[in-house]
């Protein structure tokens, strides 16, 4: 494996360019020190284009460090003081924030606070280290607050996404949304194979000779049709379950394990004011 | 602020020693402050808000001066500037109609609380105020400035009834209303009994908001007009006690340089400044311990207090510190008008989510 500092692993997003790797994230969970964000630069050059990491991201030193990257800041209730005082520091910066509640009322604070107009917020479909993980009741507020709040100033993801894939034909499940949110877990060998690496499975894609698209295509390829074949032949509780359209079975571990307990019942609330709302405006139309 | 000297004395004034000499503001200096300042924040616009005390105490002579030297300091800056005048009105005549005009837009603001029980000029009586603010605001009228009114309704006002409160201002002229929520002034004074019935102040401007609707909004009714926009989706400035970080919008300056973070905590002779501009500079001003304090003041409430749990913290960000400081003691709470504000901005939901589904319908 190429030597990272510990806590510091590479991803690849999704190519930004046409022409292979060009473009890198490096997740940062330990502590951020500002140095060695100039050290990973340094090593990667202008192919370095995210860098991921906790709220230590948040330090004056660690932005001024990261100018001109794209910046995902996992953040949680406590983190609210300290971002919203260096917003001025960050004007101009193109930044998603994955919000991790644990609680209610944080979740509550974390959204007033980050979902602001124009803003890139997203709940963490991941855990994070050092931030809570999503319960039933934090992710419950989490879709009132996108579905009523009177001044919703920017969409939540992933339950924007559910209702855009909904209304629109562009519909993507969560692999194809954590994608996109940040970089799936390409590990970058030391001899350059890359490998997926997610819930436990270990998927070889190709080296970092071959071209971004198929490496990424392959990734994707086994996820597809695999999954939902693995799932009805393993008859895994995903195949059963009326959210596997929108889920992709990303919380399954591969061995027919789920952690999908907190948000199930977010994705019933967003399917049923779907409906309802559906309901509603055929109402409309028909009076009109 | 060229003054702060004024000819009134009015009960909840946040000026508890009411100046009364008026000196000539050292103009060219003032406005360079202000230049520096405003180029410090990378401001585009910059709204010069002439208030005192009493500006028109300086006399239409002295202020188209200051004007003019305005005009020349502010030349090349890489910011467009608009001037705006508030006014008691009662030393209005005639002679400041042109100048109005010319640097001012043909418009200024006034204020009137119907009916008065507060204002009065030294030495004469709440009548006399009355008369004189409405014959001057006539006057005003009829040589075409457009005058804008803030009142603050008191508990006379509450008792009369929302219907009645419209209805004077309506029946007087006035085209553009902006109904204020007082705070604690000079302290101990009859504007301000022993505890402030805020459920009562909320039935009045529910009240008030209703009367306002039924009569098609024939005024500029603020806050309401610019709340319902808001809601409704359409471009709207909502009034400065809600904006998320007032230290971004507003600074006062004094006529000696001295700072604060708006004309009511300038005036406000005991509640903290951010000094000296004259002695510090514009950076140490913008850097001032005070000033980054009120900046963090909406985190602090997002991240402790029940506005961070609130549904309508997008609108209202927890309202006015000088309001939470003067009734509370403490900057760091939700503004005590907060049960106004909810019903406020519950109605205004509630009148929009009507006039989206008549739009649905036709």
């Amino acid at each position: 494996m190429t030597e990272f500092p510990e806590g510091v692993r590479l991803s690849i997003p999704p190519a930004s360019s046409a022409k292979g790797f060009a473009r890198l994230s490096l997740r940062i969970e330990a502590s951020v020190d500002p140095l060695s964000i100039e050290a990973e630069r340094e090593r990667f050059g202008n192919r370095l284009e995210i860098i991921e990491a906790g709220p230590a991201l948040l330090d004056e030193e660690a932005l001024r460090r990261t100018e001109g990257l794209r910046l995902v800041i996992h953040v949680g209730a406590s983190s609210i003081v300290d971002a919203l005082a260096r917003r001025d520091a960050m004007d101009g910066a193109r930044i998603r924030w994955i919000i991790h509640a644990g609680d209610p009322q944080s979740m509550a604070r974390c959204l007033r606070a980050f979902a602001r107009r124009g803003a890139d917020v997203s709940l963490g479909l991941r855990a994070w280290p050092g931030l809570p993980d999503a319960t039933i009741e934090s992710l419950l507020i989490a879709v009132d607050y996108y579905l009523h709040d009177p001044i919703l100033e920017t969409p939540i993801r992933p339950f924007h996404d559910f209702l855009v894939g909904e209304t629109t034909s562009s519909r993507k499940d969560l692999w194809e949304l954590d994608d996109a949110l940040g970089g799936r877990d390409y590990f970058i060998g030391a001899e350059g194979s890359v490998e997926l690496r997610t819930a436990g499975r270990s998927i070889m894609l190709g080296t970092t000779d071959s071209a971004y698209e198929s490496i990424h295509a392959a990734a994707l390829d086994h996820s597809a049709k695999k999954r939902m074949a693995g799932f009805i032949s393993s008859r895994s509780v995903c195949a059963f379950c009326g959210h596997c359209r929108f889920c992709g079975g990303y919380f399954e571990d591969g061995e027919g394990r789920t952690r999908c307990e907190a948000w199930k019942p977010a994705f019933a609330v967003l399917q049923s004011e779907y409906a309802r709302g559906k309901g509603e405006i055929g109402m409309l139309d028909a009076r009109r | 602020m060229p003054t702060l000297a004024c000819d009134c004395v009015c009960d909840y004034c946040f000026d508890a020693e009411g100046a009364t000499s008026v000196h000539r503001p050292d103009w060219s200096r003032r406005f360079a402050e202000i230049r520096a300042l405003a180029e410090a924040l990378g401001v585009a616009e910059l709204l010069l808000h002439w208030q005192g005390g009493e500006v028109m105490l300086l006399g239409s002579t002295e202020i188209r001066l200051g004007l003019g030297i305005a005009k020349r300091v502010f030349e090349g800056a890489p910011f467009r500037v608009e001037h705006r005048l508030q006014t008691n009105l009662l030393s209005y005549d005639r002679e400041w109609a042109p100048l109005i005009r010319e640097h001012f837009g043909g418009r200024l603001g006034s204020s009137f609380d119907w009916p008065n029980r507060h204002r009065s000029r030294r030495g004469g009586t709440l009548a006399d105020f009355a008369d004189r603010w409405k014959g001057r605001f006539d006057a005003a009228r009829a040589d075409g400035i457009d005058v804008g009114v803030i009142a603050l309704p008191n508990d006379a006002s509450i008792e009369a009834g929302a219907e009645s409160f419209y209805n004077w201002y309506k029946n007087a002229g006035v085209l553009r209303l902006q109904v204020n929520l007082p705070f604690p002034g000079r302290g101990g004074a009859s504007a301000f009994p022993a505890k402030v019935d805020f459920e009562l102040y909320a039935d009045f401007m529910e009240e008030l908001f209703d009367v306002w609707l039924s009569d098609d909004r024939a005024m500029e009714l603020s806050p309401f007009a610019q709340i319902l926009d808001r809601v409704s989706g359409r471009p709207a400035s909502l009034p400065c006690v809600w904006s998320e970080d007032c230290t971004k919008l507003l600074l006062a300056i004094g006529p000696e340089g001295e700072t604060a973070q708006c004309d009511c905590w300038l005036a406000g002779r005991t509640l903290p400044r951010f000094g000296n501009i004259a002695e510090l500079g514009a950076e140490t001003i913008l850097a001032s311990g005070s000033r980054s304090g009120l900046a963090g003041r909406s985190a602090r409430l997002l991240e402790s207090s029940r506005c961070g749990l609130c549904r309508h913290w997008g609108l209202c960000h927890g309202g006015c510190p000088v309001r939470a400081l003067s009734f509370e003691g403490n900057v760091d709470v939700p503004d005590p008008w907060c049960p106004v504000y909810l019903r406020i901005f519950d109605k205004a939901l509630a009148c929009a989510r009507g006039e989206t589904y008549q739009l649905l319908l036709q």
